[in-house]
């Protein structure tokens, strides 16, 4: 059950400031435009709130250009349009200075074989809808969310891209509690991402053998491999404790589509 | 679960305030305005391109107004004449504002001269008015100067003032003294003149009671003699002539009576010689001495001489020896410087008419001759000497060998 408010709170208004600028080969005409700064949210999606970043740049670039879809880049990596722009940054950013990250808008040239093509918000509005499921399913078996009502869902929908943490978490809250037998999920919907930037996604449960609830130090222990020591866990920014509980931090942790995003940190053995 | 270990909770609130802190809190404000002024530009620039547009659109319908269609092409040019009237008149008016233009910055100019001109003459005037002050700061310290010494001296006057008054004072005191001290002195001068008379008065009593006696004891001599006629009185001569020596030795001094004796009586000049006029000269003879006793004895109306009619020194030392000339006003003075002096006494003072010398001591006795041709001088050095009168010179000199 998540309830503890201030957590969750300080995890929604949690933002990164993106400086967006234009590709300089698709700039027509004299003008050059000015970088255009924004506070994103991490919990969202580029495609939803770039929207007054495309009209900006917009006007720069070529007319037959401007009705293609928008893609992003950060040093010449292009960023998945699916990911949450918190996993994504902290995926991709190298650790420095306080500038803000500094990404490319490009209107042209999609890259087709690396990027899936989430131009319209229906399409990510399925995606995600389908991440919830996903994660319901590995929780309570997908109990909780297909007894919900269709305006249900929409207000989860409604309540991510419109910023409105009551909105969401009114219904988010149903999701989040323990299953009926027992005061656990019944396993963790979580991502490991590494470096490059494919996830990985595994079984866990939140209870140890012994019944206990896990922490991460166990799930540390149980992604290592005999190759390599998986030491320290990152989301949202921040590097986790480990003496912190999975059950808890799936509750209070998870991005809106109510996965676990971890990004974990190896050593070789 | 979420109520047990709070440590790793913490934590975990503190780790997500610190990326808040890092990630969120630098920027959020900054991009915000940004943004805000980014809408700003991007409208100002639409507006800015909707009025160039509008404008490029007025020109157009401006410039192609003239080749629409022959419906109000008439109207399109009569306004355009209008407007090319219009555009004259404002060339016109533009030309003239150029013109005046011009005079204007020439007056600009020469007034500007004048400015200067004016500064100068205010720069000079304002030296003159430095120099004046300074002057008029010299003098009025003279002034002040002066005032002070004037002062001074008024003090110093003040202080004379008073000294004057004072003198004036003790002046007055002392011309009072000196008054009285003259009246005194006149008191005691009267008295003294009194005092005086009473004497002459007194020793003209004495004559006279003397020359009564005298002349009680001539009368009875003369009657003795006209009775005995051959009796002679040497003594007399003795006494008188002692007499006239002596009075002829204290002062060589005249009166008016002597002179009133002479003219009345001109042959008894002799007789006359005497000092006070009270002795008679006894050297004539008998004859001529009875013939003085006579003439005094008739002439009692005389009186004695009390004023001096002249007074003149005639030697240097003493006088002894005096005798007028039998035929001039001539009057010959003996005395202690050795020398035998003739004066000329017609006139009022006595003029020195020769200085008879040759003797070695002084002269105690001269007298002329009858004829006043010869004076002879005896003198101390035991001998006598005869001059003549004429010419000074000496002739006879003769000495006893005592």
């Amino acid at each position: 059950m998540a309830q503890d408010r201030e957590i969750l709170r300080m995890i929604w208004e949690g933002q990164i400031a993106i400086c967006f600028q234009a590709d300089p080969d698709e700039i027509v005409g004299l003008q050059q435009p000015e970088n255009f700064h924004l506070m994103v949210s991490r919990l969202s999606y580029l495609p939803l709130v770039t929207d007054k970043v495309k009209k900006f740049f917009s006007r720069f670039i070529a007319n037959d250009q401007s009705d293609g879809v928008v893609w992003f880049d950060y040093n010449g990596i292009p960023l998945k349009l699916h990911y949450p722009i918190g996993v994504l940054h902290d995926l991709l950013r190298a650790e420095d200075d306080n500038h803000p990250w500094s990404l490319t808008i490009h209107f042209s040239k999609f890259p087709e074989d690396s990027l899936v093509k989430f131009d319209t918000k229906d399409i990510l509005e399925s995606f995600f809808m389908s991440c919830l499921k996903e994660a319901d399913v590995l929780k309570h078996r997908g109990q909780v969310i297909s007894a919900m009502q269709k305006k249900e869902h929409n207000q989860l929908w409604s309540g991510l891209i419109n910023d409105k943490f009551d909105q969401f978490w009114a219904v988010n809250r149903r999701l989040m509690e323990p299953g009926a037998e027992q005061d656990t999920f019944k396993h963790i919907p979580i991502r490991f991402y590494e470096e490059d930037s494919a996830y990985m996604q595994k079984l866990i449960s939140p209870l140890t053998e012994t019944g206990q609830k896990k922490t991460l130090h166990d799930l540390l222990i149980e992604i290592s491999t005999p190759v390599r020591n998986a030491v320290g866990f990152r989301t949202h920014g921040i590097d986790v404790h480990c003496d912190t509980q999975l059950q808890w931090m799936s509750e209070h942790l998870s991005y809106p589509d109510n996965f676990l995003h971890l990004l974990v940190f190896y050593e070789n053995v | 679960m979420a109520t047990d270990d709070q440590e790793w909770r913490l934590s975990l609130m503190r780790r997500l305030g610190e990326r808040d802190r890092r990630e969120v809190t630098p920027f959020k404000e900054i991009i915000l305005q940004n943004n805000r002024l980014l809408d700003n530009v991007t409208q100002l620039k639409a507006d800015n391109l909707k009025i160039s547009v509008e404008n490029e659109q007025l020109r157009a319908a401006f410039a192609t107004g003239g080749k629409g269609n022959g419906k109000d092409s008439n109207a399109a040019q009569i306004a355009i004449a209008a407007v090319e009237k219009k555009l004259l008149a404002q060339q016109e008016e533009l030309t003239d504002l150029h013109k005046r233009k011009g005079e204007n910055s020439q007056m600009i100019v020469d007034l500007n001269l004048k400015v200067e001109k004016q500064q100068l003459i205010i720069k000079e005037k304002e030296s003159c008015l430095a120099e004046q002050k300074t002057a008029n700061n010299i003098l009025k310290a003279e002034v002040q100067m002066l005032k002070s010494s004037l002062e001074e001296l008024k003090k110093l006057n003040n202080t004379l003032l008073d000294e004057h008054t004072a003198l004036q004072l003790a002046f007055s005191a002392l011309e009072d003294k000196l008054r009285g001290v003259q009246e005194e002195n006149r008191c005691l001068l009267e008295r003294l003149m009194r005092y005086k008379s009473k004497d002459a008065d007194k020793l003209n009593e004495e004559n006279e009671s003397f020359l009564r006696k005298r002349s009680d004891k001539l009368k009875r001599d003369l009657e003795d003699a006209v009775r005995e006629p051959n009796s002679t009185l040497p003594r007399l001569t003795r006494n008188s002539s002692s007499h006239s020596q002596h009075g002829l030795g204290d002062s060589d001094s005249y009166d008016n009576d002597n002179d009133r004796y002479s003219s009345d009586t001109g042959g008894v000049d002799h007789c006359l010689e005497a000092g006070c006029g009270t002795e008679l000269d006894m050297f004539s003879s008998p004859n001529s001495r009875l013939r003085d006793v006579l003439c005094h004895s008739t002439t009692t109306k005389a009186e004695n001489p009390s004023t001096i009619f002249m007074k003149f020194d005639a030697h240097e030392n003493e006088s002894h020896a005096v005798r007028w000339s039998p035929i001039e006003r001539v009057l010959a003075t003996g005395g202690a410087d050795r020398k035998v002096k003739l004066w000329d006494v017609g006139k009022a003072s006595p003029e020195p008419r020769a200085v008879l010398s040759g003797s070695s001591a002084g002269i105690n006795s001269v007298d002329f001759d009858s004829t006043g041709s010869y004076i002879i001088g005896t003198s101390n050095d035991y001998g006598a000497r005869v001059w003549t009168v004429g010419d000074n010179r000496l002739r006879v000199s003769g000495k006893s060998e005592k």
